[in-house]
Order: C-alpha cells, then structure tokens, then sequence
C-alpha cells in the first residue's frame, strides 16, 4: 500500500526535477534574487527548495544562461540573477521542445 | 549565530577556494531570508533557526549539490574493471601463496 505512495512520490519528483530548469528560466526575463525566485514559483504552484534552486542558479550561470550582479545597495547584499542573451534564446527553443513533448505526451495519455 | 557559522562552514568546506566566499554570502543571505519569512521583526530564536538548517538539509548533501556531483572512491564508471582487477589479483594472491606454501613444506 504505502510502496505505491512511495514509487508516485519518487516518479512525481523525477518529473518536476524534469521542469524546473524551465521554470525558473521563464521567471528571470527580470532580475531577480534566488528566495525572490522561489517565493514566486511557490505562488505558481512549482515548489522548489532553495537548497536545490541556489546551485542550479550557479549551474546556468556557468553555462552561460544567466548573468547574474550582487546588489550591495541593501542592508543584506544579494545577487540577482537575469538571463543572458544566450539563455533567452536557449529558453525560447526549450518552451518549443516543451511544446512538442506536451502534444506527443498529450496523444499518447488520451489514448 | 554559532550554528549557523557552523553548518554555513561544513557546506563551504568542501567546496573549491574561489567558490568560498560567494558561496558563504549567498547561504547567509538565504538563511536570513528563510528566518524572517518565519519570524516577522527579527530575531533569531534557536527553533526557528534548526527549522530553517533542517530545511535546508545535509550540509555535505548541499556542498555535493554546489559542487555538482557527488564524490566517490571509486565511481560507478570504474567500478566494474576495478572488480574485475580485485579479482584477477586474488586469485593470483591465492596461486602465488599456495605455491610458496607448498614449496616450503617441501
């Protein structure tokens, strides 16, 4: 009984892991600061956990998705995130493919 | 906080020199950020703070997060040729240790 709670949970976490790279670059066309970030994406419904989010922030940085500042202005330093040229067209061509696999997936469920 | 320093420490830890210090401003950041959404004015009573570090998890299992992959000893890619060599050495071990017992009994 509890197995199949167990196997829906772990195959429900595969697919939002599957997601959040989109979800999160769909939200940094603005500036923002990873607890911003999952702020707003928990109001969407997508939660993510900021132990999760701040590295993958890193991880597109890295790659040359996002560019990102530290905001020293504040009383608490923060670093905002933004996309990249590159990240908005590697967005753009990832909400496509997305689009693609929904419809796939969509004929394949109905069925 | 001392707790914090100290989970914010074995994170940083294990990461590389350069990545250290950033990495250290944006977890205190973080932490603060996570205790004031559960503490309106301030403040940083123990509890809230163990929620929050709990929250946040394991700190090597966030350090191997940062890091981007997890460290082994020996990683699954090699796994498979190193038991294939533990084995070829035991059995030449084995050989090599009865013959020496047989001659010496000799």
């Amino acid at each position: 009984m509890s197995d199949s709670k167990e196997i829906i949970s772990s195959l429900t976490n595969e697919l939002r892991r599957g997601t959040i790279i989109i979800g999160v670059m769909s939200q940094l066309s603005e500036p923002q600061y990873g607890y911003s970030l999952v702020t707003i994406m928990e109001t969407k419904g997508i939660d993510v956990e900021p132990g999760t989010l701040y590295p993958l922030l890193r991880r597109l940085e890295k790659q040359g998705l996002l560019e990102s500042k530290w905001d020293t202005n504040e009383a608490r330093p923060r670093k905002y995130y933004l996309l990249s040229p590159l990240g908005q067209k590697v967005y753009e061509q990832l909400c496509l493919e997305w689009k693609k696999m929904v419809g796939g997936l969509a004929s394949l469920i109905d069925l | 906080m001392e707790v914090i320093d100290r989970y914010i420490y074995t994170v940083v830890q294990k990461l590389p020199q350069q990545q250290r210090a950033e990495i250290e401003m944006e977890l205190r950041g973080l932490i603060e950020d996570m205790l004031e959404e559960r503490v309106h004015g301030g403040g940083n009573p123990p509890e809230q703070v163990k929620e929050v570090l709990l929250e946040l998890g394991d700190p090597r299992d966030l350090a191997a997060k940062y890091r981007g992959y997890q460290k082994y000893l020996i990683s699954p890619e090699l796994f498979y040729p190193y038991i294939s060599v533990l084995k070829l050495v035991m059995f030449a071990l084995f050989i090599a240790i009865t013959v020496v017992y047989v001659v010496e009994s000799i």
